[in-house]
């Protein structure tokens, strides 16, 4: 069952999990809250969601997708032992354009500055997984270089 | 026209046929109807038949048939299926029936007290026991009882069952033994105990509790699943069961004998052989990680897991006790096309 909080958003704004501190910022298709937004250039970690599960049976990434846990490690080596830095909530409501209705869109971007307690590296390596309402998680994304340079 | 008979000559109740224990014949007759009532014989070529009846009134009212058209001087009845109140007085009647259809009156009633007739008492004289000699350790082996009467006869009985020591067997009240794990052949006493009519009979019955030599290991009980263990690009799950340290029998396993284990899944709750698929073979552990994309388990499907230990001497137990699981392997494929936008 789809987590409680993710399914009561409101207003447009997408629900982000800072699960090692609070940031801020918006970005991606839908907008984003949690704290201030970071000045400047921004690190955007962009990705498709899955539409399989592993067994290739058909997944709606909208309704069968609870959330995303983004990883950061100083090598690619993500582990089951790994910690998520921060859940983003796999749909977020947003206002449509008339600002009347609110529209479910899939969420497919994080602002990567908004991960508090990052370690201080100017290289770090980044991966998430997509867990299904059933609590089920995928393996990790391939690992991503992320210059900070 | 002559005058035909108008009463019958009683002779009485000539004979009494107790057949068989509980039931009863009894036989009534008469002297045959030769004349007309003046005493001019019957002519030649007329026949003569008989009705006879029975009552509970002297006055002949309310006559019960007993038989009709009888062409013999006698017939029987039982006086229970008559309806005759045992002590009671009946009377019987009957009357001459030509062929040419002149019937006679009915003769005189004859009374009669119907005899009072108690049941033979048969009593519980002993009880014998019938039954394996010797069973093996492990196995069961069924009891039966058999009643002896003071009439003679013999018929099946459920007696309160024992068994002494109990350390050997346990009797249940159908007279099956289960007999327990021995070292050594052992000897037990089967009871039966029976009581009827204030009566009580005992037998016994020794049987041999048979010390088998144990050569298959014990299935492995209590399987357990848990998981998933580890949810990466394989997903793994883990069966768990407790280890196997007796033979079939409970005793222990010898000194220097090793379990190994081999685990199948199937969909067909009955286990049946055919249905089995290998999940794992001569595992050391007591446990085993399975990724159910492997074999392949169909997500939602339901299988059924269970698992046999194999001693290194080749002896397979029998399979254990399944469980059922529902196949919950696949989560989500992980995201896809992952990049890092500088904005």
């Amino acid at each position: 069952m789809r987590h409680p909080a993710f399914r009561m958003l409101l207003g447009g704004f997408a629900a982000v999990f800072l699960l090692a501190g609070c940031g801020g910022g918006g970005g991606g298709d839908a907008p984003q809250s949690g704290g201030p937004a970071p000045s400047g250039s921004v690190s955007v970690l962009a990705w498709t969601p899955p539409t399989t599960y592993n067994d290739n049976v058909a997944l709606d990434p909208e309704r069968d997708l609870d959330y995303y846990e983004i990883y950061v490690r100083q090598d690619p080596n993500f582990t089951e032992n790994d910690q998520p830095m921060v859940q983003v909530a796999a749909v977020a409501g947003t206002l449509s354009p008339d600002g009347r209705t609110v529209v479910q869109l899939l969420v497919t971007e994080f602002t990567l500055e908004l991960i508090p307690s990052l370690p201080a590296s100017s290289q770090l390596y980044v991966s998430m997984r997509a867990v299904g309402i059933d609590h089920q998680k995928s393996a990790f994304m391939a690992p991503l270089l992320w210059d900070r340079s | 026209m002559k005058k035909f008979a108008s009463y019958l000559l009683w002779v009485g109740i000539l004979a009494t046929l107790a057949i068989p224990a509980f039931a009863e014949t009894r036989t009534i007759s008469w002297d045959p109807v030769t004349t007309y009532t003046d005493g001019t014989p019957i002519e030649a070529g007329k026949t003569v038949s008989y009705s006879a009846y029975w009552t509970t009134d002297p006055g002949l009212g309310s006559l019960h048939t007993i038989g009709t058209s009888l062409a013999a001087t006698s017939t029987t009845f039982d006086p229970d299926v008559q309806g005759m109140t045992r002590g009671g007085t009946v009377y019987f009647t009957a009357k001459a029936v030509l062929n040419t259809g002149e019937a006679s009156a009915l003769s005189p009633a004859y009374s009669w007290v119907v005899p009072v007739v108690t049941p033979p008492v048969v009593t519980l004289t002993g009880v014998t026991v019938s039954g394996p000699s010797s069973v093996n350790e492990g196995g069961t082996g069924t009891y039966t009882a058999t009643a002896t009467w003071s009439d003679g006869t013999n018929t099946s009985v459920t007696p309160a069952w024992s068994v002494s020591p109990t350390t050997y067997a346990s009797i249940s009240s159908g007279g099956v033994l289960t007999a327990s794990a021995v070292t050594s052949n052992q000897t037990a006493t089967v009871t039966a105990s029976y009581t009827s009519g204030g009566v009580t009979k005992t037998a016994t019955r020794a049987v041999t509790i048979v010390n088998v030599p144990a050569t298959a290991p014990a299935a492995p009980k209590n399987i357990g699943i848990s998981g998933p263990v580890s949810s990466g690009a394989t997903e793994l799950w883990q069966l768990v069961w407790d280890p196997v340290t007796t033979y079939a029998g409970d005793s222990p396993l010898d000194p220097g004998r090793s379990v190994r284990y081999t685990v199948y899944w199937t969909d067909d709750p009955a286990l049946t052989a055919g249905s089995l698929k290998l999940l794992a073979s001569s595992v050391s552990a007591n446990t085993v990680d399975f990724d159910p994309l492997g074999y392949p388990m169909v997500k939602n499907q339901v299988i059924y897991l269970t698992a046999q230990s194999v001693l290194d001497t080749g002896d397979q137990s029998s399979l254990a006790a399944s469980i059922e699981w529902v196949v919950a392997n696949a989560g989500p494929a992980p995201p896809a096309h992952g990049q890092i936008i500088k904005k």
